[in-house]
Order: C-alpha cells, then sequence, then structure tokens
C-alpha cells in the first residue's frame, strides 16, 4: 500500500511539474522552481481526486513535500 | 508528444467518457499542449487548474484551441485582444449588491454587448448555486442564448445537482483555491464545454452510425447463440436506446456486421424486446466481407463521406483496421460494460445536440432507389421531374432558420461552392443587413420530404449580387434539380437587394468538386485556380424555371 501510495505520488509529481521523480522521492517544493501556486493546486487536486482525501486550507498551506502529501494519504488511510 | 492517433483515443475512451473525471486519470493522458484559434475565458475566478484538463478532452474531440485567461475582472469589459470564442466564467455571488432583476438585466446587457463585440461562439457558464436568484438569473442567459447568434450556455447547474455539496468548497478554502466550484464541477464543466458545447461549433459532424452486432448491440455470438440466446442487458438496451434516439433525430444508422443475413433478419423480426428497431436501420451491411467495404458501401448509399461516420464495436482490431482505411472516422469502443458504451455515445463529440439533425432523412434516403428506378423509366429529364413532382420552397431572410443556415454552410462537403463556413454570427449578419440577404431552400417530392436542402448567402456589390456561398445537401443532389434552385434562389436575391447581375464566389477544396463542375456548366466558363468568381451570364437567370418543378416562396 505504501509503496503504490509512493509510486502514485511521484506520478502526480512527475506529471505536474513536467520532470521525472522518483517514487519514495522526497522532493520539497522549495528546491522546485516548476512547483508554484499554480502547479501546488493541480497537485492537491490530483491527490484527492486519486485517495478520496480532502484538504483543509490550512493544509494546502502546509503542503511543502511529496513526504507531506505522503503523511496526509497515510493519516486519511489510517482514520 | 505528436498527434493523437486513433490508438490513442481507444485507449483515452475508459477515461475521457467515465461517470465522473478523475483528474489524475486524465493527467496520465499527455496530451499535446493547446494549440490554435483561441477560446478567451473573461472571468472573475479561478479557471487555471481547467487548462491542462482541456488540452486531452480538445484532442479527443479533434479540434485544436488554445486557451487565454483574461484578467479577474467583475465588470466583464470587452476584451481588446482577438479570439475565436469566448466563455463567459464568472462567480454571481460576487453581484451581491445587485438584485435579482438588476443582477440578470445587466448579465444580459453585457452579453449583448460581447455579441456585438466579435464573432464566433459566446459561451456563458450559468449559475450553479441552488436557489431562486440564481433560478431567475440562468431563465434571463437562457433567454439570451435562445436568440443570440452562436450564444449557448454552459449549464453548471445541471452539473452541480448530482454533485451536491461536492460541487463547492467553503469560503477560507476558496480564499486559497480562487473558486467556490470544486475539482469536480470543474471537471465536468470542461468535459461538457467541450463535448457538449464547443464541439457544436468545431468538431467534424457525425452523421451516421456503423453498429456492429454480437457483443456490441447485444451479448453473445449470433451465430452460436441463435437469435433467442443472444442476451439483452441492461446495458445493451440502454445502449440499443440511445442508438433509436439518435436516429429518431436523423443520424444514420448502419448495421455492419459479420455474420449470414438470413441469421440478423431472423434476429431483428423475432426479437421484439430489442429497442432498436429495424424500421430505424438506413443500410444494412452484413456480410463476411471487410467491415470497411461495409462502410464505403453505406458511405455511398448515404452520399456521404466515410469520415463522417461514427463505428461502435467490440473488435478493436476491427476498429483499427476500418479506422486505417477510412482516416477520420470516429471510433467508439464497445467494452464488455454496455452501460458504459451507452454514456460514451451520449456524450460522443460531433453528434448534433437536441435533433438538430433532420429526422427524415432515413426515410429521404430509402426514397432514393424509387427516384432512381423513375429517372430510369422517363424518356427525359422533364418527365422525370414531372413524374418526381418536386416542390421547392424558398424563404428570403429566414431569422428563425438561422441555426439550420449554418448547419448547411458548416456541414455540406460536395456542393459547398466557396466553402466560407460561416458561423451564426456571420449568418446573422447576412439575415439582418440591408444590402444582403440569404434564401433558405427546403424540398419534397412525392416520395418523400427533404426538409432544408440549401442556402444562398448574397450581398451587393457594384449594382450585382455576390453569392458568397452557395450550398445544397447532398440528400437533394443527384435529382437534377440544381438549376432549378439556384435560377430561382438568384433570382429572389437579386429582386432582394436590387441587382441587376449575378456573380458566384468559389474556392477549391478537397470535396467540393461536383459544387465546382455544376458551376463551370451552368455559367459557361470554366474553374480556374484554387479561388475566384464567376459572372452568371443574364438569360442564365433571365430564364423561367422548369415548369415541372412547382416553385413556391414562403411569404407568397
Amino acid at each position: 500500500m505504501t509503496e503504490r501510495i509512493d509510486t502514485e505520488i511521484a506520478e502526480i509529481l512527475s506529471l505536474t511539474l513536467g520532470r521525472p521523480v522518483g517514487a519514495g522521492e522526497d522532493l520539497k517544493r522549495a528546491d522546485e522552481p516548476k512547483w508554484d501556486s499554480l502547479k501546488h493546486l493541480e497537485i492537491i487536486f490530483a491527490v484527492e481526486g486519486a485517495y478520496g482525501v480532502s484538504f483543509s486550507p490550512d493544509e494546502i498551506a502546509a503542503v511543502a513535500s511529496a513526504a507531506d502529501l505522503r503523511t496526509k494519504v497515510l493519516a486519511a488511510d489510517a482514520a | 508528444m505528436s498527434a493523437i492517433t486513433t490508438i490513442d483515443k481507444l485507449d483515452w475512451q475508459a477515461t475521457l467518457f467515465a461517470p465522473e473525471l478523475n483528474r489524475l486519470a486524465v493527467m496520465r493522458l499527455s496530451a499535446p499542449p493547446l494549440e490554435g484559434p483561441v477560446l478567451r475565458v473573461l472571468r472573475n475566478q479561478a479557471f487555471e487548474t481547467l487548462v491542462p484538463v482541456l488540452a486531452p478532452l480538445f484532442g479527443f474531440a479533434g479540434f485544436g484551441m488554445s486557451v487565454e485567461l483574461g484578467e479577474y475582472d467583475d465588470s466583464l469589459n470587452l476584451p481588446d485582444e482577438p479570439y475565436a470564442a469566448a466563455l463567459v466564467w464568472l462567480d454571481f455571488a460576487r453581484y451581491e449588491r445587485l438584485t435579482d432583476d438588476e443582477l440578470a438585466e445587466w448579465m444580459v446587457g453585457r452579453l449583448d454587448a460581447l455579441r456585438a463585440h466579435a464573432g464566433g461562439p459566446l459561451v456563458v457558464a450559468n449559475s450553479p448555486d441552488p436557489g431562486a436568484r440564481a433560478e431567475r438569473l440562468n431563465a434571463a442567459l437562457d433567454a439570451w442564448a435562445s436568440r443570440a447568434p452562436a450564444g449557448a450556455i454552459l449549464r453548471l447547474d445541471e452539473i452541480a445537482r448530482p454533485l451536491g455539496s461536492r460541487a463547492f468548497v467553503a469560503a477560507d478554502r476558496a480564499a486559497v483555491t480562487g473558486t467556490r466550484y470544486a475539482d469536480p464541477l470543474c471537471l465536468e464543466a470542461a468535459r461538457t464545454l467541450t463535448f457538449g458545447v464547443l464541439a457544436q461549433a468545431y468538431a467534424a459532424p457525425i452523421k451516421a452510425l456503423a453498429v456492429d452486432l454480437d457483443n456490441t448491440l447485444y451479448a453473445g455470438v449470433l451465430g452460436e447463440d441463435g437469435p433467442d440466446g443472444v442476451r439483452l442487458t441492461e446495458g445493451h438496451a440502454n445502449l440499443q436506446r440511445e442508438i433509436e434516439r439518435l436516429a429518431s433525430e436523423g443520424v444514420l444508422v448502419t448495421i455492419l456486421s459479420r455474420n449470414e443475413p438470413a441469421d440478423v433478419r431472423q434476429l431483428f423480426a423475432s426479437r421484439d424486446d430489442f429497442p432498436l428497431r429495424p424500421e430505424r436501420v438506413a443500410s444494412w451491411q452484413v456480410s463476411w466481407g471487410e467491415k470497411s467495404d461495409g462502410v464505403l458501401a453505406a458511405a455511398k448509399q448515404f452520399n456521404i463521406a466515410p469520415d463522417a461516420f461514427l463505428l461502435i464495436d467490440d473488435n478493436v482490431g476491427e476498429l483499427v483496421q476500418v479506422s486505417s482505411r477510412h482516416p477520420g472516422l470516429r471510433l467508439l469502443h464497445a467494452s464488455d460494460d454496455a452501460l458504459a458504451t451507452a454514456r460514451a455515445l451520449i456524450r460522443y463529440p460531433g453528434l448534433a445536440a437536441g435533433g438538430r439533425a433532420f429526422a427524415g432523412r432515413a426515410a429521404d434516403l430509402a426514397a432514393n432507389a424509387e427516384r432512381a428506378a423513375l429517372a430510369e423509366q422517363a424518356v427525359d429529364e422533364d418527365a422525370y421531374l414531372a413524374a418526381l413532382k418536386a416542390e421547392l420552397t424558398f424563404a428570403l431572410d429566414p431569422a428563425e432558420d438561422r441555426a439550420r443556415l449554418t448547419e448547411l454552410s458548416r456541414k455540406t462537403n460536395q456542393f459547398n461552392m466557396a466553402l466560407r463556413r460561416f458561423d451564426e454570427v456571420e449568418v446573422d449578419r447576412y439575415l439582418a443587413a440591408p444590402d444582403r440577404c440569404v434564401v433558405h431552400v427546403k424540398l419534397a417530392d412525392r416520395l418523400a420530404d427533404s426538409g432544408s436542402v440549401g442556402a444562398l448567402f448574397g450581398r451587393l456589390e457594384d449594382g450585382r449580387l455576390v453569392v458568397d456561398e452557395l450550398c445544397i445537401s447532398c440528400r437533394a443532389l443527384g435529382r437534377k434539380l440544381e438549376d432549378a434552385m439556384v435560377t430561382e434562389a438568384v433570382r429572389g436575391a437579386m429582386r432582394q437587394v436590387g441587382a441587376s447581375g449575378a456573380a458566384f464566389e468559389y474556392g477549391l477544396g478537397p470535396r467540393n468538386q461536383p459544387a465546382l463542375e455544376w458551376l463551370a456548366a451552368f455559367v459557361g466558363e470554366p474553374v480556374t485556380g484554387e479561388a475566384g468568381r464567376l459572372n452568371v451570364p443574364p438569360d442564365r437567370v433571365a430564364e423561367t424555371p422548369r415548369a415541372a418543378v412547382t416553385i413556391r416562396w414562403a411569404h407568397d
């Protein structure tokens, strides 16, 4: 399950940012120039649609890395 | 990536016709970037996240467009930049200081100003909010769209209703995302905008369905299970009902099957539970030959090109084979889930929405064999026309026919003289301007009513009628009526604009050779070059049309 989530989050980041992202790679928003506010929303919406999760406004603002996305999805899965 | 292939489209079908679009699944389609005529979005809220979704949708629908987003503007100012089409994407909740009536009145006023400002489709996303205020506004928008040329409504209210609370986000989240509209509402808006609205103007029209039988129209194999053994599942019944509905609206239906013809006859005779009735089928292409040959035979029978067909088949190999022989033909893969196939057919881009096609088309085609027999028996052309009892009805500047006149300009191929492809705004200009005119022609004979078959768009230039466009539906061709039809239309148009002579504009295209050959014979001069103008000899339009044809003017 965790492996599939890592793979899909990497895929979402890769498709949104237009560059390869490895499964489990902890890509950070601050290090990725293409990860602007618009791409950020596309990533959030794609994760929400893929996993049926919902990010609050504070959570949207707080997501700063691939690891944050993974944490949110796993938390929702555990709940 | 390069252009979208036929195989791509088959792969994309499940994603793009899913009950609800999934953003990640759409992202995986990796469509080429948006290019082409500009769709300008006039908005006061975010639209950015819809843009990447539009690329695969436009690609599947077969038209290229680019998208340009205006600045946030509550006042809906007229854009300075040129564009081919516009989408008004407003959050009407921002106009809380206006009363319900003031909002409706203001919107209609701004839309009228936008309509006058530029041509092309003008699409307005209506209000998805529940309540009387939104209903009042949406009714005003509907009324505007019904009278405005090329005006259309993107019905967010209908999209939002089944989504319920999932259509909107809370105010605090809207502050972050730039819109109250939640992603499921936006994704469905993008799909409906493309397949349901823009495709009406930009996608190549589908005029006929070619439908396989085994495991497509029912579950099972006729040759093995027999007529009583094949199963009509709920999904297959839905698919048949949708085909039946399209046939009732004038889309021609061909059964295209590798089976024994006698078995197929028995199947349709014995299965009265099939919603698709055999009398709705305009062409039976049942044989053990290549399906591409069957499509070609049906296309000849219908007098249309193979690329105007949508082929529905469960066999991917056959879909690909037929499409390789007939490029441009659209494909719908009938999967094991027939409900999904029915759902895709309902939305398929290129099929006319709302029954705009001519409902009597199949009956009219069925009469062609008898017309051919009459032509063979007649001793000459006049005797043939007398036996046919053809009646041509002409109407001058019929504003109520604007949509059909536009369709004639956009959809006719073989007899489309100048290939101008007018949109509703341009047609409206010919209808309304005092130095321009439109003649609309309808045809009936003793065998069938062919309905609306011709349009002439003319204008006065230096005392002469210049026919900018002349279109005749393929339904009316082959009955030796072109001379009578055009002569009377030109005479009526000359009277209307006060002209003393006439000339035809023409343009050479891939398929309009029949029109150009007719023109050369009519004016007695060769058609040369890619485009040009030919004068009509005065004696041609001085002649009274054939007595064997009944001529009527709608206002007489």
